[in-house]
C-alpha cells in the first residue's frame, strides 16, 4: 500500500516536472530569434549562474522570511480568525437547529388545534342534527295533535248535525202523520158524514206509513 | 526583458544579517509580506462581523474554512481538528504564493525550491516530532505494513523508510516544478509577441495577437494550476499528518 502510494507520487513528480525541459528548450529558441545585445547579455548572466532557484546566496533569507510569514499567519489565524469563523458557523448551526425545533413544535401545536377544531365541528354537527330532529318531531306531534283535534271537532259537529237532522226528520214525519190523519178523518167525515175517533185514524195512518217501508225493502232486494 | 528566467531572480531591498546569515529583505520577502497582509486583512475583515446571515466576504471566508475543514475531515478524520490552523495556514501561504505570482511584475515565491522545501519540511518535521511524541518508538512501526512476512522485512523496510524520507522532496519538487514551468511558459509566449514586433515591425503587431491570445488562455490555465497545486499540497500534507494519529499496526 505504502509502496504503491510512493511510486505513484514519484511518477507524478516526474510527470509534473517534465514540462520544464521543453520550456527551457523553447526559451533558447526565442532568444536566438530576437538576438538583441541586451538580451544576449542577460542570457550570459543567467547561464553563468544557472537558475536563480539554485543560487544558495538567498536560501537563508528565503527560509527566514517564509518562517516569519508562516508563523505570523499561523498565530493570527489560530488565535483570531479561525475561532471567530468557527464560532460564527457554530452559532448559525445552533440557531438553525433551534429554529427547526421550534418549527416542529409549532407544527405539532397547530395540528393539535386543528384536531380539536375538527372534533368541535363534529360535535356541533351532531348537536345541530339532534336539534333539527327534535324540532321535526315536535312539529310533527303538534301537527298531529292539531289535526286530531280538528277531526274530532268536525266529527262531533257532523254527529250533532246528523242527530238534529234525524230529530227534524222524526218531527217532520210526525207532522206528516198528524196532517195525514187529519186529512183522512176530514175525508172520511165528508164521505160518510160521520166523525171517526181521531185515535183510531192515527193508528191506521201510522201503520200505513210504516208498512210500505217494511214492504219496500224486500221488494227492492227482489228487484 | 525577454529572458524567461529573469522573473525568478531575487533582488535584495534591505540588507539584513542575523548571526552571520544573510536574511536581507528581498522581492521574495516583499511578496510573502504582501500575502500575509492581504490574507490577514481580508480574513479579519470577513470574520469580524460574525453575522448570522453572512455577506459576500464572510461567505468567502466561511467557504474557505469549510473547504479546509472538509479536506482535513476526509483525509485525517475528526482527530485532525488539532492540525486545522497548520493546514489552513499552509493552504493560504501556498495559494497566495501561486496566485499572487500571476500578477505581472510580481514575484512567485512558490517557484523557489528552497521555499517549497521549507514548507514541506515544516510538515515533515511536524509529523516526525508529534508522531514520536505521541507514539514513542511504536511510531516507526509505520515502516512495517501489517501482515508482512518476516522474510520480506529486509526488502520492504528500506523501501518504506526511503518513501517516508522522500516525501518532503516529492511534495516540494511537485509545487516548484509546476510553478516554474507555468511561469516560464507564460514568459516565453509573451516573448514571442515582443519578438514578432521587433522582427516584423508593423505586421508584427498583428502577428503578436496570436501568442497574446494563447497567453490569455494560459493565464486561466495557470490560475487553475495555482489552486490545484495548493490543494494537492494541502491534501498530501493531511495524508502525511494522518500518520501522527492513526498507526493501524
Amino acid at each position: 500500500m505504502y509502496v504503491m502510494k510512493t511510486i505513484n507520487l514519484g511518477v507524478m513528480g516526474v510527470l509534473l516536472s517534465l514540462p520544464t525541459t521543453p520550456s527551457f528548450a523553447s526559451d533558447s529558441v526565442v532568444l536566438d530569434e530576437i538576438g538583441h545585445d541586451s538580451v544576449a547579455h542577460e542570457v550570459e548572466h543567467a547561464t553563468s549562474s544557472g537558475l536563480p532557484q539554485f543560487d544558495p546566496t538567498w536560501f537563508a533569507s528565503q527560509v527566514f522570511w517564509l518562517l516569519v510569514s508562516f508563523l505570523l499567519l499561523y498565530v493570527i489565524f489560530a488565535k483570531k480568525t479561525l475561532p471567530n469563523l468557527s464560532s460564527t458557523i457554530d452559532r448559525r448551526r445552533k440557531q438553525i437547529e433551534s429554529d427547526v425545533e421550534t418549527t416542529q413544535k409549532l407544527t405539532k401545536e397547530a395540528e393539535a388545534i386543528y384536531e380539536a377544531y375538527e372534533e368541535n365541528l363534529k360535535d356541533a354537527q351532531l348537536k345541530a342534527r339532534a336539534v333539527v330532529i327534535n324540532m321535526e318531531n315536535d312539529l310533527k306531534a303538534q301537527a298531529d295533535a292539531d289535526h286530531k283535534k280538528f277531526r274530532d271537532k268536525a266529527e262531533e259537529t257532523i254527529l250533532k248535525t246528523e242527530i238534529s237532522i234525524e230529530a227534524a226528520k222524526v218531527t217532520a214525519l210526525k207532522d206528516i202523520q198528524a196532517i195525514a190523519s187529519e186529512i183522512a178523518s176530514e175525508t172520511v167525515k165528508k164521505l160518510i158524514g160521520h166523525k171517526i175517533d181521531s185515535k183510531n185514524v192515527e193508528s191506521i195512518v201510522s201503520s200505513l206509513v210504516k208498512t210500505p217501508e217494511t214492504k219496500k225493502k224486500p221488494s227492492k232486494k227482489a228487484a | 526583458m525577454s529572458n524567461p528566467i529573469h522573473q525568478f531572480e531575487i533582488t535584495p531591498y534591505i540588507p539584513l544579517h542575523i548571526g552571520g546569515l544573510d536574511v536581507s529583505f528581498t522581492n521574495s520577502s516583499l511578496w510573502m509580506m504582501i500575502g500575509v497582509f492581504l490574507s490577514v486583512s481580508v480574513l479579519s475583515l470577513a470574520s469580524k462581523k460574525r453575522a448570522l446571515v453572512p455577506g459576500r466576504l464572510q461567505m468567502f471566508a466561511e467557504t474557505l474554512y469549510e473547504f479546509i475543514a472538509n479536506a482535513i475531515r476526509d483525509n485525517i478524520g475528526s482527530e485532525g481538528r488539532r492540525y486545522f490552523p497548520l493546514v489552513f495556514t499552509l493552504f493560504v501561504v501556498v495559494m497566495l504564493g501561486n496566485s499572487l505570482g500571476l500578477i505581472p511584475y510580481s514575484f512567485t515565491y512558490t517557484s523557489h525550491l528552497i521555499v517549497t522545501l521549507a514548507l514541506a519540511l515544516i510538515i515533515f518535521i511536524t509529523v516526525l516530532v508529534i508522531g514520536i511524541a505521541r507514539h514513542g518508538f511504536h511510531f516507526f512501526s509505520l515502516f512495517l505494513p501489517p501482515g508482512l512476512p518476516v522474510w520480506l522485512i529486509p526488502l520492504i523496510l528500506p523501501i518504506e523508510i526511503l518513501s517516508f524520507i522522500v516525501r518532503p522532496i516529492t511534495l516540494s519538487v511537485r509545487l516548484f516544478a509546476n510553478m516554474i514551468a507555468g511561469h516560464i511558459m507564460l514568459k516565453v509566449f509573451a516573448g514571442f509577441s515582443v519578438g514578432m514586433v521587433a522582427a516584423m515591425g508593423g505586421w508584427g503587431y498583428l502577428a503578436a495577437i496570436f501568442p497574446m491570445f494563447f497567453n490569455t488562455v494560459l493565464i486561466g490555465f495557470e490560475l487553475l494550476i495555482a489552486f490545484l497545486q495548493a490543494y494537492v499540497f494541502t491534501v498530501l500534507s493531511c495524508i502525511y499528518l494522518k500518520d501522527t494519529i492513526h498507526i493501524d499496526h
